[in-house]
Order: C-alpha cells, then sequence, then structure tokens
C-alpha cells in the first residue's frame, strides 16, 4: 500500500467533489480543481518534510 | 429578505424563499448524484456520484467501518453522523456485511477516512440540492 498514492487518489477525489460544487463551468473549475489539489498534496509534503527530524 | 427588484414577480421571491421538497433531499441523500439527475444537472450528477462511489468503494476495499454508533464512544457517533450521509450505501454495506471494519489491516485508518468523506460530500450534494430546488444557485 502506497501512503501517497492513496492521499494524491483523496485530493484528486475531493478536490474535483469542490470544483463541481462551488464552481459553474469550465475554466473556473479546473483552476479550483488545480489550486486545491496542490495546496492538499504539497502541503502534506511539506508538513510531513517539517516533521521529519521530529521523532 | 430584500424588497423585489425591478422585474422581479412575487412568485419569484417565494421560489427562493420555500423549502425544498423532502421526497427531493430524501433522493439525493439515498442515491449520490440523483438529486442533481432530478433537478436536470446532469453533468453534476455524473461527477458527484461518480466521486462518491469511488471514495465509498475505496474505503470498502482499503478495510474501513462503516461506523456505527457505541455506548461510552462519542466519537463513534461522529463517526456514525458521517458515514451514514453515504444513504443507500451505507445500508447495503452493512446489509452484505461490507465494511465491518478490521483494525488489524494496513488501510484500516485510510479507509476509515474515504468512508467519512464519502458520507461528508454526500450530505454537502444535498444541501447543495436543497439550494439548487430554492432558486438559491443556478
Amino acid at each position: 500500500m502506497d501512503h501517497f498514492v492513496l492521499m494524491t487518489w483523496h485530493a484528486t477525489l475531493v478536490s474535483m467533489f469542490f470544483a463541481f460544487l462551488w464552481r459553474p463551468a469550465g475554466s473556473e473549475r479546473r483552476k479550483l480543481f488545480l489550486k486545491t489539489f496542490i495546496i492538499m498534496v504539497a502541503g502534506a509534503v511539506a508538513l510531513g518534510w517539517l516533521m521529519y527530524p521530529f521523532p | 429578505m430584500d424588497n423585489p427588484s425591478k422585474g422581479e414577480t412575487a412568485t419569484d421571491v417565494a421560489k427562493v424563499v420555500s423549502a425544498a421538497p423532502p421526497l427531493l433531499l430524501l433522493a439525493a441523500w439515498l442515491v449520490p448524484g440523483l438529486g442533481h439527475l432530478i433537478l436536470k444537472q446532469r453533468l453534476r450528477a455524473v461527477v458527484f456520484g461518480g466521486v462518491i462511489l469511488a471514495a465509498f468503494l475505496t474505503g470498502i476495499v482499503l478495510n474501513g467501518e462503516l461506523a456505527v454508533p457505541r455506548a461510552g464512544a462519542p466519537f463513534s457517533w461522529l463517526a456514525f453522523a458521517a458515514c451514514i450521509g453515504n444513504g443507500a450505501l451505507y445500508v447495503a454495506g452493512r446489509l452484505l456485511d461490507l465494511g465491518l471494519g478490521n483494525p488489524m489491516a494496513q488501510g484500516f485508518s485510510y479507509g476509515n477516512t474515504f468512508l467519512v468523506t464519502a458520507g461528508l460530500m454526500n450530505l454537502l450534494t444535498v444541501l447543495d440540492v436543497s439550494d439548487i430546488a430554492r432558486g438559491l444557485k443556478e
């Protein structure tokens, strides 16, 4: 089981959901999807790195 | 509410403030995407239905638990409230003995997360259907 793949899959589903829930159409949806997806994945990776020195 | 603007009739205003039909909300909760389909929002219906089903199935495959409330475990009530949001998927899962949860499985926590996420997303779609039916959103 790959934790990163699961996290990315979760981020994909949630980002897609909110893009369609909150934006009425096309390019706005794509923008929100990308923004949410990148924040979720990059944020999780960054947080992981920050936690790395701690036991 | 503000006074009706120019060109807006009293009927239009009444449409906005009236409650959404309970059967529509029930359908939206029971089957992910059905509420939007009834409101002729086909793309949203397909995406919401697909995303929620995918999250639900991922949770089941990862040995997550479709939560049930337990006496003395207040957080189990929160998990139950989220999982019951899956509607018919929750009922079917329990009836088919899916989603019993295996705490020893590697994916147990991830599975729970996916199941809870699916339920919460479906509850949000019910609210969205309510807004659309009441004329508060297109």
